[in-house]
């Protein structure tokens, strides 16, 4: 009986061991080039990294944009640099696009890049405008006229102002070849539906784990990238897994950016603190009472103190936003002279009780004017319930009885477009291009105003920069003085790296595409020598807690001894148990 | 009097086991917390001062990552956990002992509540939690309520088997036979011969509870505005630099802890009350 207890042991003890080497074989590959990365967001899935499969958020393009290119891209300094054409002319009227298309551009197949594959890939995005869910704006385009192999003429309907960033630089042409026989483009997945230009071809994707994982291209036409592998996982403390070299960059933001702290000077880890174009803002449901009263809202604007928020949540890693939704950082469209609602909890009481809300009762939450307890429910996404709480207990001193409701993000998200909702907060990036000022209450849809969007769509189409600016000012305005969302803040955002695997990290200027404001330009992973970012960047222009970094000169390559994790503490303690009651059991 | 004298006998009986003598004291000290939590906490836990304080004379344990006074909210925490503990052991206690009494004394009531019975316990009770307290609103209640409809199947079935097994007593079988009517059998012969056992399952429940409230309240299922030790774990370990800095030595241990000695010291008191109930154990479990 003793005798297989002790067996028993050593079984355990034999399994603990082989795991562990088998483990150690596992991590230690080949001497290739990986690069692994985790977003901020634990459970990062962001849909199949195809056009049409991606999860429309920018985390979600960029996963998309490593396979597929398209025709023109954007710099670090948000310049757009020639892409998958080398060159185009507009006609005066702006309404003809001629581009010039680079030349050898192969399909990860093989097969070569001609128009043809443009014209296609415009006609099938707009027969599968619903598919496409991404910001699209094709109803602009009227047909896509080829001159020869390497010439195309795009026709638009109406002159559109943005057309170089927002679709010539967003929408990704995908293989005649291969989609030309697909009619359900949602459904198509597999080794061919990532058949793109782009610098990396997919080789895993596991949507439970939110894994995926791409081999380099290795005959990119804008050249080899830097590395073999690219690998984006999502774990659960990005800043443990950072330091125990599960990954290799990660960013942080908000108050999350307390975190780089830890990896400041500290030498192995690079830092690089960028603008965010990002924004965290309550939306309100502009069809269900009482959140449909514009007065209601204003109410709801004074009572929450924002200063606060960003103070006693993130840690100073923000600023107050904009309440016309874009960034202040951005000079060429930002309004500085919107109102701000300053905090001012005896204006809410008297809008409320204009309104005919009052506490009747005397518990100190008002009442409906029909009867009732003025209660209800704030939804909002995990990561924001600290935000949530403030704004709580800041509309409780109003009167407002607000109940935190926590969910993830798909689920928000389709709260919002269902309308089944009264107060969400909720975020998102892009507000350097006014093009997100179309739905300002975006990923929401119950505030419809036909000025309004009468007045996006003028803007759209106005070519002069200057009355186009007076236009997006208008639009801010609006936002600001009708408040279909409030706006809370803009996190700073900072990535941290291990500079051995990589360091060309940096942040594009107006965010990727048509915004996105993460780290990921696929320029940072291609070796051209122009595409590099510069040795130093400009400080952040609003006074971040650290200011950007020059990059860390790369360390010498001795590794440094890697600190015994968690999983070996716990494996000792284990053991240690284990012997105990052995030697317990034989004591007996 | 035969009650105290009875009471008496049972306290002389239980201050011989060190363990239920540990494990009370370390409960009555979290009740009294839990009790007195306005008059213990130094702030409310609500309350927003400078965030990420490390511990010092204003803040002994520090404040967390919105400012609040990480001790006060331990403290208030007790009050969380101790309530749904109790409540929930109460209220699953008595459905679960009028069920087990029930099917226990009557053969085809028995049977069919067996039958229910098996279809609850056949659920593994921590995975169905988490899936109804992810659709419900995770609030207070809700979760006393998943708890209770969890609880009383287990009550049920542990008070029925020795309810079969007293039925047959001679003494209950003479009380048949000169006539006493079921309910005056089952209130005064045999519900007090259940009710030690009772008290046992009591209070392995309640440690049940506990540790179920905080896995849904750390998992982030659990109502966030809350203050609960779940929730104190729930958003340090969201923190990003928890682990890589001093912090959770404040914010996480504490709770743990409390966790912890919480769940030990209803163990040791159900280990001494299992002592006395089943004294061919006596003598088994030392420390």
């Amino acid at each position: 009986m003793k005798k297989g207890k002790n067996v028993d042991v050593l079984t355990l003890v034999i399994l603990i061991l082989v795991c562990s080497v088998f483990g150690g074989i596992a991590a230690v590959a080949a001497d290739e080039k990986v690069v692994k990365f985790a977003g901020d967001l634990p459970g990062g899935d962001w849909g199949y990294p195809s056009p049409f499969g991606f999860y429309p958020r920018g985390p979600g393009y960029i996963r998309m944009s490593f396979g597929f290119d398209t025709l023109t891209w954007k710099d670090q300094n948000g310049t757009v640099i020639p892409w998958l054409a080398d060159s185009w002319e507009m006609s005066d009227d702006g309404k003809t696009w001629t581009f010039h298309l680079h030349e050898g551009v192969k399909w990860h197949d093989g097969e070569p890049f001609t128009a043809k594959d443009v014209q296609f890939t415009f006609d099938y995005i707009k027969k599968h405008k619903t598919s496409f869910k991404w910001f699209q704006t094709l109803g602009y385009i009227d047909h896509v006229d080829i001159v020869d192999d390497h010439t195309v003429v795009i026709h638009l309907t109406e002159p559109f102002a943005p057309f170089l960033v927002d679709i010539a630089g967003n929408v990704p042409i995908i293989p005649e070849h291969i989609w030309k026989d697909v009619s359900d483009p949602v459904k198509f997945v597999g080794d061919k539906a990532v058949i793109g230009t782009g610098p990396f071809k997919l080789l895993k994707y596991n949507k439970e784990q939110g894994y995926y994982e791409w081999e380099a291209n290795e005959e990119y036409f804008k050249g080899k990238p830097l590395v073999d592998k690219l690998i984006s996982l999502s774990v659960n403390d990005p800043a443990l897994a950072l330091t125990t070299g599960d990954i290799d960059e990660t960013s942080f933001w908000g108050r999350r950016a307390k975190a780089v702290s830890a990896f400041e000077n500290k030498s192995g880890f690079g830092t690089r603190w960028g603008p965010s174009y990002w924004v965290l803002k309550v939306i309100f449901n502009c069809e269900r009472y009482p959140t449909n009263l514009t007065a209601f809202r204003k109410a709801i604007a004074y009572g929450i103190n924002r200063t606060e928020l960003v103070e006693l949540v993130v840690h100073g890693y923000g600023i107050p936003a904009n309440t016309g939704l874009i960034h202040p950082d951005v000079t060429e469209w930002y309004n500085p002279d919107l109102p701000d609602y300053e905090h001012n909890v005896t204006k809410a009481i008297e809008i409320l009780n204009a309104l005919n809300f009052t506490d009747t009762d005397g518990d100190g939450i008002m009442e409906y004017p029909e009867g009732g307890d003025l209660e209800f429910n704030l939804i909002t996404l995990d990561k924001f319930s600290r935000e949530a709480e403030l704004i709580k207990s800041q509309l409780a001193a109003v009167g407002i009885k607000i109940n935190v409701k926590v969910m993830d993000m798909s689920t928000v998200d389709g709260i919002l477009k269902e309308g089944n909702f009264f107060m969400v907060i909720s975020g998102h990036g892009g507000i350097a291009n006014p093009n997100i000022l179309e739905k300002p209450d975006w990923p929401g849809g119950t505030c419809k105003n036909e000025t309004y969007t009468a007045l996006f769509k003028e803007q759209r189409e106005t070519m002069d920069y200057k009355a186009r600016k007076e236009l997006v000012f208008k639009l801010q305005e609006s936002i600001a003085e009708n408040l279909p969302v409030y706006t809370l803040y803009h996190p700073k955002m900072c990535c941290v790296y291990r500079p051995e695997k990589l360091d060309t990290w940096f942040f594009t200027k107006g965010g990727v595409g048509i915004g996105i404001p993460i780290e990921m330009n696929k320029l940072v992973f291609i070796g051209e020598e122009e595409v590099r970012p510069a040795p130093s960047l400009a400080p952040a222009a609003s006074a971040s807690p650290g200011t950007t970094s020059a990059p860390t000169p790369i360390p010498t390559p001795t590794p440094e001894p890697e600190q015994p994790g968690f999983d070996v503490i716990f494996a000792i303690t284990g053991l240690l148990a284990v012997a105990y009651l052995v030697l317990r059991r034989k004591n007996r | 009097m035969t009650e105290i004298k009875d009471l008496n006998r049972f306290w002389n009986a239980y201050k011989e086991s060190r363990l239920g003598l540990i494990g009370l004291a370390i409960l009555l000290f979290f009740v009294t917390l839990a009790v007195f939590a306005p008059y213990i906490a130094p702030y409310d836990p609500h309350e927003m001062f400078k965030p990420m304080e490390h511990p010092g004379s204003d803040h002994l344990l520090g404040t967390n990552d919105i400012g609040q006074d990480i001790l006060s909210e331990l403290i208030y925490g007790a009050r969380v956990s101790l309530f749904i503990a109790f409540f929930v052991s109460v209220v699953s206690g008595i459905i679960g002992t009028a069920f087990g009494l029930l099917s226990g004394y009557f053969e085809m009531f028995g049977f069919f509540l067996m039958r229910i019975v098996d279809a609850f316990l056949a659920i593994p009770r921590l995975p169905l939690i988490i899936v109804i307290a992810a659709f419900m609103r995770p609030s207070i209640w809700n979760l006393i309520f998943i708890f209770i409809i969890l609880g009383w199947p287990i009550t049920t079935r542990i008070i029925r088997s020795e309810v079969l097994s007293l039925r047959t007593r001679n003494y209950v079988e003479a009380a048949r036979m000169v006539g006493a009517p079921d309910t005056y059998i089952l209130m005064k012969h045999i519900l007090p011969n259940v009710f030690p056992l009772l008290v046992v399952r009591l209070i392995i429940e309640a440690s049940h509870v506990i540790i179920a409230e905080s896995s849904l309240s750390f998992l982030g299922l659990g109502d966030p505005t809350a203050k609960s030790w779940g929730m104190i774990l729930h958003y340090a370990f969201v923190y990003p630099t928890i682990f890589i800095s001093d912090l959770w030595m404040w914010w996480m241990l504490p709770a743990g802890l409390c966790i912890t000695f919480t769940i030990l010291s209803l163990t040791f008191i159900g280990y001494a009350l299992e002592e006395l109930v089943n004294p061919r154990l006596r003598g088994m479990t030392r420390i």
